[in-house]
């Protein structure tokens, strides 16, 4: 009896306990308060994109929907709304584009030396900008004046805005220039002196893919979260080489056969098992978002599933390498649906580790780092070796980097068209990439390139 | 008959013109003359005499009144906004009746003639008004304007009939205002081109409702019947202003007890902080608005009841920086100092003190915060010396951190038992109910403590950061005015709770701000009713912010 009365009271004592340290994750009120914690569960390759965004400071980001008093204590660069930098203060260009005068709002040496390592190629540190503008036989010089510093590129470059923002700003000592620093524990505080103030979330914590956090990539789709998704979706693409392409061992490019193989793969059906439905088959290539509404390629309706049957396979039957990324549920589901189909046609798909996809197949996860759809697509050609731009002396080959917005999504447009012909790039299904999010977690925005930042975030009021 | 009409009936024996009011004194009953036929020629040839000279008294009279009229309206001319305010049907402005009663008024004493001189100022007021070019009135364009496109519509539509006109009140219009400001001038405008006429018994029906959206005023018509093959709606907006504010705007919070809130104007977007502060030493407060452009001063035209911009200054610079950016917490504090000099400070590091007399805007001590107290009460007298200067407290600040940290929390101690070591606000009060000091701390919590007593907090909830305490209905009680919680972005509330040391006091007044936010709050004078005025800026995503008007109205 006096055991169980014991018992008792340090039942009643735990449950005190308990909930004396069981916090609330912050008590909010109009104006955020600072010194908050948020913890974000990613997986490998979302981390490091994430970890870097928040370490380094854009030279140019796109900040659309302000309040009125925030645009005006952040305002917009003059003739180039809604890009926002706090590192350039303005920008003009000159003929056509092909030179650029940016102001620098910090020391220019520094902007100087960011923007050299940012669109000059260079081994040591990779830059997405760099490659783009490689791929597209552009050559720049970097070259600081009393105005300003000048960029002189080979030839126009109109979006430079879009590729300006894939650049990040290195300060002296190559240390992090973002609203945070990187602690030995692994986690981010906010910064004393960060340009625009200290974040209101002041340590971002990371935790492992599957663990419960305030942010959760690709979280359950629960009724009491949040869900915040990327500007524009993923584009999951079946890339042939060259030698795969002339082969066409599904008949790609004939309209019938080609969709007896979507209606054998059951797209639908890997969205709703990989993907809890967020996503939808695709004919396209550039995901809407990057394009405006168009006209969907159409394929005949009614037509028979490629048939899957058991065949035999001798010691001389086919091999196809295919690379695909393991931690990629939906890509690895994919994969495996296309080997059943594969084996069916009596040919055998290894599966590859390397990203050199010169041979064989694979199947990429495309997420588009740039909302300009030329930039975008040459982005895409820079890391994928199969894929090829037209001749140097074409017309099309210039317009993607062109000054009118319009012209660049014609010419985007025209190479989508292209490669798509080919036989080079078949899109299979578009993706959302989505972060489900604590519902007192406030003003979390998504980059164009997928990246979530919580430098502007802050726990909301209790309700 | 009464006496004093048959004392009429009778001339006097011998008219004075020495003044008017000799003149109307007429002789008594004792003095009248005899019935005889040179009385009677007399009497006919004084009537005529009389008559004559009274037209001339009249016309005299008429004349001067009127040109003293016309020339406070020119004079009033100079400025824009009252030429828009004198246009109301059958009225003009206050300040033209002052100028004209006072003309009037210098030349009676007696009470019949008052009630003449009255009728007769009416009648010449209408006259001014009727002279008056009314195209200036937002009122009168906006009926003008949906005039035009009611018969455009019915002309498209090829049926230009009669119309039944029906004119309702939506959101934030006053439906008494409309139905005597909007739709007799609306009917009165259609019947007035002709093209499609009022009718009470036409069959094609036109229904207009007017109302509030944001800052634009609408009127959507609604055309229905005769032979219309199908209803059509016709819309027209125009921006809200100050005389359609006057004319149509209705009183949201009506019902609730006794307060009034109304809009009074517009402000630039980014508003910090407000502060009332009479400058110029009429008793009338001025308002100083710090935003992120800087300090600005309006000052209320009593003419137009509008605010108008005193002067500009832009924060000073600062030593080895061209400016300060602005972090991404943005706010900001203003608050006055015994000497009558404006001090503010921002989150971005800016610290100025102002003085109106100088115009001149300098640098101050930096990281000092003024937090404006409703009233100047020292803590003590050593303290007093130290924590408070005029109705200043100030506080510390950290670049970009909106919670402030007491600056000498020691010399509180023990007179603010529970005070948190961030706070976003605080305020200081004695009254009858012994209430000392009140603060939202740096969870947003509401805190009030009153002498001798420990700290409660009266509301369960949080509220916004900053808050204001006043008497506003005069009962000697206090009051607090608190926001609601939500972040930016979000929309607003504003309640005032009684602090009566009740517990979980309910709102005496709320008010809902769907589409913005409070950004400030400040408490003064500015029409010298004796009443508390009550300021507040609400600011969305538009480019301006709306200022408005709390008072308490028995």
């Amino acid at each position: 009896m006096r055991t169980q009365k014991r018992k008792g009271v340090a039942a009643q004592f735990i449950v005190v306990l308990v909930c004396m340290t069981v916090v609330h994750p912050t008590l909010a009120r109009r104006m955020p308060a600072l010194g908050e914690k948020v913890t974000l569960s990613l997986d490998s390759s979302t981390l490091a994109g994430t970890r870097h965004a928040h370490l380094f400071l854009p030279l140019l980001e796109k900040l659309g929907a302000l309040e009125q008093r925030e645009a005006l204590a952040y305002p917009a660069i003059k003739g180039f709304s809604p890009w926002r930098s706090q590192v350039i203060r303005s920008m003009e260009r000159t003929l056509a584009s092909r030179v650029w005068l940016l102001e620098p709002a910090l020391a220019p040496a520094l902007v100087e030396r960011s923007l050299r390592r940012c669109l000059a190629p260079n081994q040591d540190v990779p830059s997405w900008p760099a490659d783009v503008l490689a791929k597209a036989e552009v050559s720049v010089e970097v070259e600081s004046a009393e105005k300003g510093i000048y960029l002189r590129f080979s030839k126009p470059v109109g979006p430079l805005p879009h590729l300006l923002a894939g650049c990040v700003l290195y300060s002296s000592h190559g240390n992090s220039s973002g609203p945070y620093v990187a602690t030995s524990r692994g986690v981010l505080t906010g910064r004393q002196d960060a340009l625009r103030g200290t974040p209101s979330m002041s340590l971002l914590e990371f935790r492992p893919k599957g663990t419960d956090a305030d942010v959760v990539l690709g979280g359950e789709d629960l009724s009491e979260r949040q869900v915040v998704s990327a500007p524009f979706p993923d584009v999951i693409v079946l890339m042939q080489s060259r030698g795969e392409a002339q082969k066409d061992r599904f008949g790609f490019k004939n309209p019938e056969r080609h969709s007896s193989f979507r209606k054998a793969i059951d797209l639908d059906a890997l969205v709703d098992v990989f993907a809890i439905g967020r996503g939808a088959p695709t004919l396209e290539l550039l995901p809407p978002g990057l394009v405006p509404a168009r006209k969907l390629r159409e394929l005949p309706q009614k037509v028979n599933p490629l048939p899957l049957r058991l065949v035999p396979i001798g010691k001389n039957a086919p091999t196809v390498p295919i690379a695909v990324d393991a931690n990629d549920a939906l890509l690895t589901g994919t994969m495996e649906r296309l080997r059943v189909m594969a084996r069916s046609q009596g040919v055998l798909l290894r599966r590859h580790r390397t990203s050199v996809r010169t041979e064989g197949w694979s199947l990429i996860r495309w997420s588009p780092r740039s909302a300009d759809p030329g930039v975008a697509l040459l982005d895409l050609a820079a890391h994928n070796d199969n894929l090829e731009l037209p001749r140097a002396d074409s017309p099309l080959f210039f317009q993607l980097l062109d000054e009118d917005e319009d012209t660049r999504l014609q010419a985007a447009l025209q190479l989508e068209a292209q490669w798509m012909a080919q036989g080079v790039v078949i899109p299979l299904l578009r993706a959302e990439r989505w972060f489900t999010l604590h519902p007192l977690l406030k003003r979390v925005r998504v980059r164009d390139d997928g990246m979530l930042l919580v430098s502007d975030a802050h726990w909301g009021a209790t309700p | 008959m009464p006496v004093a009409e048959k004392k009429m009936q009778y001339a006097p024996k011998a008219p004075s013109f020495s003044t008017e009011r000799r003149f109307f004194c007429v002789a008594d009953e004792g003095r009248l003359p005899q019935r005889s036929f040179i009385n009677i020629v007399y009497r006919i040839f004084h009537g005529f005499l009389l008559s004559s000279f009274l037209g001339l008294a009249l016309a005299i009279l008429s004349s001067t009144a009127l040109w003293a009229q016309e020339l406070s309206i020119e004079e009033a001319a100079g400025t824009p906004a009252l030429t828009s305010l004198v246009a109301e049907d059958g009225q003009v402005s206050k300040d033209v009746r002052v100028t004209h009663s006072e003309e009037v008024s210098s030349q009676e004493s007696d009470g019949s003639e008052v009630e003449k001189a009255e009728s007769r100022r009416i009648r010449l007021e209408k006259q001014v008004a009727s002279r008056i070019n009314i195209q200036s009135d937002d009122v009168a364009v906006l009926v003008l304007r949906t005039s035009e496109a009611i018969e455009s519509r019915l002309q498209s539509e090829g049926s230009q009939d009669d119309i039944r006109l029906e004119v309702s009140a939506g959101a934030g219009v006053d439906a008494r205002k409309l139905k005597r400001v909007f739709a007799p001038r609306l009917e009165a405008q259609l019947r007035k081109r002709g093209k499609v006429r009022p009718n009470p018994r036409a069959r094609l029906r036109a229904q207009a409702l007017v109302s509030t959206n944001g800052t634009r005023l609408f009127v959507v018509v609604t055309l229905e019947g005769g032979r219309l093959l199908g209803p059509s709606t016709v819309v027209v907006s125009a921006a809200q202003s100050m005389t359609l504010e006057r004319s149509l705007g209705g009183n949201p919070g009506r019902g609730q007890t006794h307060f009034v809130m109304r809009r009074v104007g517009l402000l630039p977007a980014g508003v910090l902080d407000v502060f009332l502060i009479d400058l110029q030493g009429d008793f009338v407060d001025e308002l100083a608005v710090l935003s992120l452009s800087g300090l600005t001063l309006y000052e209320l035209l009593p003419s137009t009841y509008e605010w108008e911009k005193l002067e500009h200054a832009d924060f000073p610079r600062t030593k080895g920086a061209e400016h300060l950016r602005w972090p991404r917490l943005l706010a900001g504090w203003l608050g006055k100092d015994g000497q009558g000099r404006i001090h503010g400070a921002t989150t971005a590091g800016h610290s100025f003190v102002f003085d109106f007399r100088t115009h001149r805007m300098l640098s101050s001590r930096r990281s000092l915060v003024p937090l404006a107290q409703p009233f100047f009460r020292g803590v003590s007298k050593k303290a007093s010396k130290s924590s408070f200067k005029g109705s200043i407290l100030w506080a510390m600040m950290d670049k970009g951190n909106p919670s402030v940290r007491m600056r000498r929390p020691t010399s509180l101690k023990g007179k603010v038992a529970a005070l948190s070591k961030r706070i976003r606000d605080v305020q200081s009060w004695r009254g009858p109910q012994k209430l000392r000091w009140a603060w939202v701390d740096d969870n947003g919590f509401f805190n009030v403590q009153y002498l001798g007593s420990a700290t409660t907090r009266p509301l369960k909830g949080t509220v916004g950061d900053r808050f204001l305490l006043a008497d506003l209905n005069g009962d000697g009680e206090v009051e607090a005015l608190v926001t609601s919680s939500g972040g930016p972005g979000e929309s607003d509330s504003l309640s005032v709770i009684s602090l009566t040391g009740v517990e979980l006091p309910s709102p005496i007044f709320r008010q809902g701000f769907p589409a913005g936010s409070i950004t400030a709050l400040a408490q003064g004078d500015v029409d010298l009713d004796e009443r508390v005025d009550v300021l507040l800026v609400e600011e969305g995503q538009g480019k301006n912010a709306v200022l408005w008007h709390l008072e308490y109205a028995p």
